[in-house]
């Protein structure tokens, strides 16, 4: 009953004409930071908090979640129509949106993108109402060891990302990890592989690589592949289908659950979500071979699981006061500013502030929904223009974007080194995506392995003691290894019926 | 089929692995009772990485070794005087842009980045692309200008101003 009545209490708040006009121009000014490459979420709520000062506790992060829930879209706009991420959750959709574009379904990619985030974004929101409490102690089980083998799941996806040749996919990732071994280490604070240069003390960061490898890679590579010509879709060419609908279903649902669970263990991220969630939806997809070149379900799990992630992240930042993600945790230093604790007092303690948020969740995804669905044959118009003229126009606004990131000139040499390095990986087919997944969970990986081995006293086989990350590592050996052992058991069974 | 280029790609992985494992080694790889040092995750990648790159090469020349045997059309099929011409000329202009933005990167803090990269979207659109000089004009102003409405003016991005400094206002 308390449930219901805190519902209605939220909606009562939520909908305050107030709270819904500051969520709508959250949403739009999100959407409007979303469109900048390298401008993430993070980076979108971090330079608007000053705009928000001024307003309510509750109207204020109304209006941050608004800007989060529109960065979110605005980032996958670009990773469709240009092959520009905005930022790193949205990677793995331009891996099958982009193709979608360029074959004139830049409609049905937009649309899609935006429905199956509403779609599992709802459904995450239900279970973050329901069950925060219940997933926040679950994901306390959940430390370095189960981090650990949850990465080492996460890198199994690489098969699917490998394009061509597993080898080359496999070579890229391993590249993508040694990257991340640069700069300062996390357990000691020494400095590896600088060589005395102080710009990469601090590593070599994710989303200049990603401006690169993406946004001016493509550009190059489509220059080198001669004219490229405008693409001319009919309106109806732009509306989802109930053949779209239909092949979309499922992977929402599977890839929304994945994502949300994902979203709720601290530091995992959306990016890793938004990897799983495609490799899930490969795995069980009919058009297995159609992935990469242009798959529908391509572009609605990575959403999915994305939009799914966000919501999750916010059960460890309210119930836990841990940041589930990068924006949450910017999120998180706001609800300080307003002078507001997240922990596990904070639902008994604001139930008004927690409860009307959440509400505004829903009103978010919905605003957001409204505000771009009928927009999406005015974005897909775009490559409606001479690629010629567009194409100058996104390497102006990748590099500005790689400055925005740190302000500072070592992003925009980062974009331009990692530009050519990703021109010649295209030219050669090395796949991008395992290279840029490498980058994401090096990093975690190291940290977490290092923390298993301190945990251990030196001896890792304390995994073998944590059920969780046992179960986590057969399902990657499953991963890896099912469908060829299913091959050599069918193969078999084969030889043995002949013999009968 | 691009062996060349799969031969060059495995021997750069190679090369980058052999750097990560031989200069993790200072980091040391393992330490007090065996618990993980600095030095083992780039030390164990650098392995695997010139692992990747030998199987890489020796992929590439299985396959091509096997091509020898086997051509297909594509291996023997001739390039056409015309798509030669093609292939130079888009060659060509993806080493030009490449010039360009790499001059433009060096530039951007002397005259300002906004102004630097507005004289690129201008540069690529007349000389690479061969639209009227009008035309990449107005397309270069209207792309700096905007930028500079969004980037310094609404979200406060203090780009490096240069020498333009006085045309921005900062």
């Amino acid at each position: 009953m308390d449930f219901f009545a805190n519902l209605v209490t939220g909606f009562g708040t939520a909908l305050s004409p107030m709270n819904l006009l500051y969520c709508f121009i959250g949403v739009l000014l999100g959407t409007v930071i979303g469109l900048l490459p390298g401008l993430g979420s993070a980076t979108g709520v971090a330079l608007l908090l000053p705009l928000t000062l001024n307003l309510s506790p509750i109207t204020a992060l109304i209006m941050l979640a608004g800007i989060y829930y529109g960065a979110q879209y605005g980032a996958t706009i670009t990773s469709i129509l240009i092959a520009t991420p905005g930022d790193s959750a949205s990677v793995v959709t331009a891996i099958d949106g982009y193709p979608m574009a360029r074959q004139g379904r830049a409609g049905p990619a937009l649309a899609i993108g935006a429905v199956s985030s509403f779609v599992s974004g709802i459904i995450s929101l239900i279970l973050l109402m329901a069950l925060a409490p219940v997933f926040a102690s679950l994901a306390l089980h959940f430390g370095p060891p189960e981090i650990c083998a949850l990465i080492v799941l996460g890198f199994t996806s690489i098969v699917g990302f490998s394009g061509t040749s597993r080898t080359k996919g496999l070579a890229m990732a391993a590249l993508g990890v040694a990257i991340t071994t640069i700069g300062l280490d996390p357990q000691s604070g020494s400095a590896r592989f600088t060589f005395g240069f102080i710009n990469l003390f601090g590593g070599i960061g994710f989303l200049p690589v990603v401006i690169g490898l993406f946004a001016v890679a493509e550009v190059l590579h489509q220059v080198r592949s001669g004219k490229v010509e405008p693409i001319r879709t009919r309106f109806r060419d732009m509306i989802l289908k109930r053949e779209d609908w239909r092949r979309c279903r499922t992977t929402i649902l599977g890839s929304g659950l994945l994502g949300f669970f994902i979203g709720v263990l601290p530091g995992a991220g959306a990016t890793l979500a938004s990897f799983l969630g495609y490799d899930l939806a490969r795995h069980f997809s009919k058009h297995k071979d159609e992935f990469g070149k242009g798959a529908i379900e391509g572009v609605a799990a990575p959403e999915a699981a994305n939009s799914a992630a966000v919501n999750g992240a916010f059960v460890p930042t309210l119930t836990l006061g841990i940041p589930g993600s990068g924006t949450t945790a910017v999120l998180l230093g706001a609800f300080i500013v307003f002078g507001i604790q997240p922990g596990p007092l904070l639902f008994t303690n604001e139930p008004d502030l927690v409860w009307g948020l959440m509400c505004s969740f829903f009103i978010g995804s919905a605003i957001l929904l409204l505000l771009n669905l009928p927009l999406v044959p005015v974005f897909a118009s775009l490559l409606r223009f001479r690629y010629a003229l567009i194409y100058p126009c996104i390497l102006f606004l990748s590099f500005i974007g790689a400055y925005a990131i740190e302000n500072r000139m070592w992003g925009v040499w980062l974009t331009l080194v990692f530009g050519i390095v990703g021109y010649f990986m295209k030219r050669y087919d090395y796949p991008t995506a395992p290279l840029i997944l490498g980058i994401v969970l090096g990093g975690m990986f190291e940290k977490t392995l290092i923390q298993t081995s301190s945990m251990g006293g030196g001896d890792l086989t304390i995994f073998l003691d944590r059920p969780i990350a046992m179960v986590l590592f057969a399902l990657a050996a499953l991963i890896l290894y099912g469908p060829r052992l299913a091959k050599m058991y069918s193969k078999l069974r084969g030889m043995s019926a002949r013999k009968v | 089929m691009k062996p060349r280029g799969d031969y060059v790609g495995a021997l750069i992985l190679v090369a980058i692995g052999a750097a990560f494992s031989t200069l993790s080694v200072d980091y040391g790889i393992l330490g007090e009772e065996a618990r993980i040092s600095p030095g083992f995750v780039p030390f164990v990648v650098g392995l695997l990485l010139v692992a990747f790159g030998a199987m890489i090469g020796w992929e590439t020349w299985r396959s091509r070794i096997h091509a020898t045997i086997n051509p297909t059309e594509d291996d023997t099929e001739a390039e056409s005087d015309t798509d030669k011409e093609a292939r130079y000329n888009t060659t060509k202009s993806v080493a030009l842009i490449f010039g360009l933005l790499f001059i433009a990167v060096i530039l951007a803090p002397i005259l300002g980045f906004l102004l630097t990269f507005s004289i690129l979207v201008f540069a690529i659109l007349a000389g690479v692309e061969r639209e009227r000089l009008w035309f990449s004009l107005v397309i270069s102003l209207s792309i700096g200008l905007l930028a500079w409405l969004i980037f310094y003016q609404f979200m406060g991005i203090r780009l490096p101003l240069g020498i333009s400094a006085p045309l921005i206002g900062g």
